[in-house]
């Protein structure tokens, strides 16, 4: 009796285990009719597959059954159940692929869009960077303009000091000297009073110097020798004679020019009507010291802001 | 053929009613498609050599299609599954093409 008939066992129906199975049967003991066909052992993989596509079954049925072999039964209830089940796979299997391709079409186009999104961010991004960009261009240009323009006002503050008297300078220029008329008393007409001191400072202004000082001290827009009793008095200062007056200008000609001013000739005038002995001599290097700094303090005057160009005021 | 039209109904059902598959039997839904189809065309091929046999239709149908999902289920739990998938496939494909073979030279032959 064969016991291991393919028939009997569902198992060894599935197309897929017959070469193992085989393989198997061949080597087990007792082992049916498989045992007694070595050539399957030995036929290639693929060859068996292709000769084992029909199952075996349908003709070990037939031959059983030889007389049934012509009888059609197609049509007997198991075949139509089964055929519909066929049916059935088959169209469910069409319905969840469609399915399953409107899921990865909309996924697909989700990412897409989320591709698209993140690259539009992205050209906003690069768009704010060449915006920031040209924003620092901007700005560091104007920087420069800022930075030029503080040098240049930095300078004219210097300039402007200098010329105020609150920056000590040295140069070249020329020193005027005016001594009391000698054999005069205390006080008399032969004395060097402010008035005369006044108008060489003046002199010397007008014939271009840039920087005075009288024994020393220097001449700023808020000091002016002065008077007090006999003594002539600058910044609170007494000066004693002679006096030296000198003047930071152009060697060449300022003591040409003072000479040639109103106030000048004014001076030389006084001066040699009262017998004050005057002398005038080139100097190159004349260092003149800043007036006091508490001269610069202002106790009255404000500052308008902001000053138009040109100096008008709003 | 009675049997042809059962065939229609079938995919008409499938197509009209929609039936939901469970989830965890949607992956293999293909392979059992396609062991199906060799049981299908196996039988064929037998109807015509004239030693169809019903019963044997229906067990090698329901038993191809369990095998078939069966082999590729154990293959994902072990981690080869889409190796064992590979492999159903191309021994159903061969089968098939060897059965439409036989079918043709009947058709065309006979």
């Amino acid at each position: 009796m064969d016991q291991t008939q393919p028939a009997s066992h569902p198992v060894a129906d599935a197309p897929v285990a017959d070469a193992p199975v085989a393989d198997q049967s061949a080597t087990a003991p007792g082992a049916g009719p498989t045992r007694s066909d070595p050539d399957r052992v030995h036929t290639p993989l693929l060859q068996l597959v292709t000769l084992d596509a029909l199952d075996s079954d349908y003709s070990t049925v037939a031959s059983r059954r030889p007389h049934l072999a012509q009888r059609r039964r197609r049509t007997s209830g198991g075949t139509l159940a089964a055929l519909l089940a066929f049916g059935l796979l088959i169209a469910m299997a069409a319905v969840q692929t469609n399915k399953q391709a409107d899921v990865e079409s909309a996924e697909r186009n989700e990412l897409i869009r989320r591709v698209e999104a993140q690259r539009t961010a992205l050209e906003g991004t690069q768009q704010s960077i060449t915006d920031l960009q040209e924003t620092i261009a901007t700005l560091t240009a104007r920087s420069t303009r800022l930075r030029n323009s503080l040098e240049e006002e930095l300078d004219r503050q210097e300039e402007l000091g200098i010329s105020i008297g609150f920056v000590g300078v040295r140069g070249p220029g020329v020193k005027v000297t005016i001594d009391d008329a000698p054999g005069s008393g205390s006080a008399g007409d032969g004395i060097v009073r402010d008035t005369d001191l006044r108008l060489a400072i003046n002199a010397l202004w007008q014939a271009g110097a840039e920087a005075i000082a009288v024994n020393g001290r220097r001449i700023s827009a808020l000091s002016v020798p002065r008077n007090s009793g006999s003594v002539i008095r600058l910044d609170s200062v007494s000066l004693s004679p002679p006096y030296i007056i000198s003047a930071v200008g152009d060697p060449d000609n300022l003591g040409q020019d003072f000479a040639d001013t109103e106030s000048g000739l004014q001076f030389l005038a006084i001066a040699q009507n009262l017998s004050m002995p005057v002398s005038i001599s080139d100097a190159d290097d004349l260092v003149l010291p800043p007036a006091p700094d508490r001269l610069g303090t202002l106790d009255h005057a404000v500052e308008i802001k902001p000053l138009r160009p040109e100096g008008d005021m709003l | 053929m009675i049997a042809a039209l059962g065939l229609l109904l079938g995919i008409v059902l499938g197509v009209f009613l929609n039936p939901d598959v469970p989830a965890g039997l949607e992956p293999y839904l293909p392979i059992a498609v396609v062991a199906a189809l060799d049981a299908v065309f196996g039988a064929l091929r037998a109807y015509l050599d004239g030693i169809f046999d019903d019963k044997v239709f229906v067990v090698s149908f329901i038993s191809n299609v369990v095998v078939a999902a069966g082999i590729v289920f154990l293959g994902d739990q072990l981690g080869v599954g889409g190796q064992l998938s590979t492999g159903v496939v191309v021994v159903l494909g061969i089968r098939i093409f060897s059965n439409v073979a036989a079918i043709r030279r009947h058709i065309f032959h006979a």
